[in-house]
């Protein structure tokens, strides 16, 4: 059963030290009220399970709240250019002692681990040919019904999931116009949290069912500076001051600056 | 009419990999490929069924107006009757529902590797790429995968990549770049066509790896009216020039 509440009692559900996931994709629908939450209440040590959503890693790594970050893909496209969000290509930059921990992979292992765990199997095997993928823990299994071997991966069950949304209704149901992670990333938690543009008496039509929400808050501009389909557009220019700021050694002055509390945000929406 | 530039011949050159009515699909950062599926749509493929992995089929904003500024754009799922998961992409794949797919990368090498995780610096440090994203698997299910890069150069076609991201799941694998097409083959660059009017000892220069030209070189066909105008229109500030040789 779902409860709505304020962003602080969502995120203060959340230990320092758990293994945590995101909806959205790229640069739509970041869980970006939640994640300057996250930073607000010094959450540290925590896992990301990351599909490939580069400012949420970036803020999170740069805030110094990131032990581990298991990835596909961290780039940003911006006026035409591609470029590697700067904490992540700093942190992977240092020696592994005084930077993070991190692994990359193909996206398809961690989407058939989350599928694994969203079932309550404990592996599943994978579409591609065994022994060539270039990380490690894949096995491969004999098929037995057709004696080939496999490879499978071992079921990642987050702990919590962290998703923005269109919309949901009193009782906890969510619409989600582009769920490209969402469904996933909810089904394989344990817990998850959302924050949505609107909340309405009743949905007609829902992305996620109640049962599978545990906390909903009503956070107009969460994706912000992302973009949020059918409300607004990635900021653009947002980015970009962001990104030049962390590159001159001012990520602390952005957080001072548009992080801090939960207002200094909410006047750049829209 | 002024001579097409390298990168308006790479970019109507993956268009023509497209045949009519084949479902092609595109990754992140694929903001060239993108352009190529709009000309091959409103040129010679009307009938193609265009997957982006931000969710979008067909996409209505890929008709009669210039492009959005990134491949992930969030216009591009406005009017979308049916937004892809992420795990549609690999499904469809591993049913053969898609044909075509491009892959760039940062390096190449002689085996068809591709890197996109991490270049090694040979004193200072490495620096970190974008990453795999879903290049891996994808190169493997989908019928067609179609490499593509828009800096044809020594430093990204290399005798041997730093990091192996990506293996060669075709023999021989297609290429396409601003100075011709190719097939790798064997371990060389084989030429299928130069772009006009490239040499044959540009390509060699500019290749990390054995180059071989056919008994008669082949010279890309020229872009036709239709083949401009659509370049033209779907972008109109001549950005792709400004991914060749970023």
């Amino acid at each position: 059963m779902s409860r709505i509440c304020s962003l602080r009692e969502a995120v203060a559900t959340i230990r320092s030290g758990s293994t945590v996931t995101f909806g959205g994709f790229q640069s739509n629908r970041a869980p970006m009220a939640l994640i300057r939450e996250l930073i607000r209440q010094k959450k540290k040590r925590l896992h990301l399970l990351l599909l490939p959503n580069p400012l949420a890693l970036d803020f999170l790594v740069g805030a110094g709240a990131v032990r581990f970050a298991e990835v596909a893909f961290a780039g940003l496209e911006l006026e035409h250019r591609s470029l590697v969000p700067p904490n992540w290509q700093a942190a992977v930059a240092r020696p592994p002692r005084r930077g993070i921990g991190w692994r990359e992979r193909d996206a398809i292992y961690l989407v058939e681990a989350l599928r694994a765990a969203a079932l309550g199997a404990p592996f599943l095997p994978l579409p591609i040919p065994p022994g060539s993928a270039p990380q490690s823990d894949v096995a491969g299994v004999r098929d037995p019904f057709r004696g080939c071997v496999v490879p499978v991966v071992r079921a990642l069950e987050p702990e919590v999931a962290l998703i923005h949304a269109q919309a949901a209704d009193r009782q906890g149901n969510v619409w989600i116009d582009d769920p490209v992670t969402d469904e996933l990333v909810t089904r394989a938690s344990r817990s998850v949290l959302v924050t949505t543009e609107e909340i309405v008496p009743r949905l007609r039509h829902a992305t996620l069912p109640s049962v599978l929400v545990d906390y909903v808050v009503h956070s107009p501009g969460g994706a912000w500076p992302t973009a949020c389909a059918g409300y607004y557009g990635e900021d653009d220019r947002h980015i970009g001051e962001y990104v030049a700021m962390v590159r001159a050694g001012r990520f602390r002055e952005y957080l001072r600056r548009y992080v801090a509390t939960a207002e200094c945000a909410r006047h750049l929406v829209q | 009419m002024s001579q097409p530039s390298p990168a308006d011949f790479l970019v109507v050159a993956m268009a023509r990999q497209i045949p009519n009515g084949a479902t092609v699909a595109t990754g992140l950062l694929s903001w060239l490929p993108m352009l190529a599926i709009a000309v091959a749509k409103a040129t010679h493929a009307p009938e193609l069924t265009y997957l982006n992995c931000s969710g979008a089929i067909n996409p209505a904003r890929l008709s009669g107006q210039s492009l959005p500024p990134s491949s992930t754009d969030v216009t591009l799922l406005k009017n979308n009757p049916y937004c892809l998961r992420l795990t549609d992409l690999w499904e469809f794949a591993a049913r053969g529902r898609i044909d075509v797919m491009f892959f760039g990368f940062a390096q190449l090498d002689r085996n068809g590797n591709t890197n996109l995780s991490l270049l090694q610096g040979s004193n200072g440090p490495s620096r970190k790429l974008p990453g795999v994203a879903g290049a891996y698997a994808l190169r493997q299910l989908v019928k067609n995968p179609v490499l593509f890069s828009a800096r044809h150069s020594p430093s990204s076609f290399v005798r041997r990549v730093d990091t192996v991201t990506t293996v060669a799941a075709s023999n021989p694998v297609l290429l396409v770049t601003e100075l011709g097409v190719f097939r790798l083959l064997g371990g060389a660059l084989h030429v299928v066509s130069l772009h006009p009017p490239g040499s044959i000892n540009e390509v060699k220069a500019k290749t990390g790896f054995p180059v071989r030209r056919p008994p008669r070189l082949r010279y890309t066909s020229q872009l036709s009216r239709r083949e401009r105008l659509a370049l033209d229109k779907f972008d109109p500030r001549k950005i792709r020039d400004r991914h060749v040789n970023l």
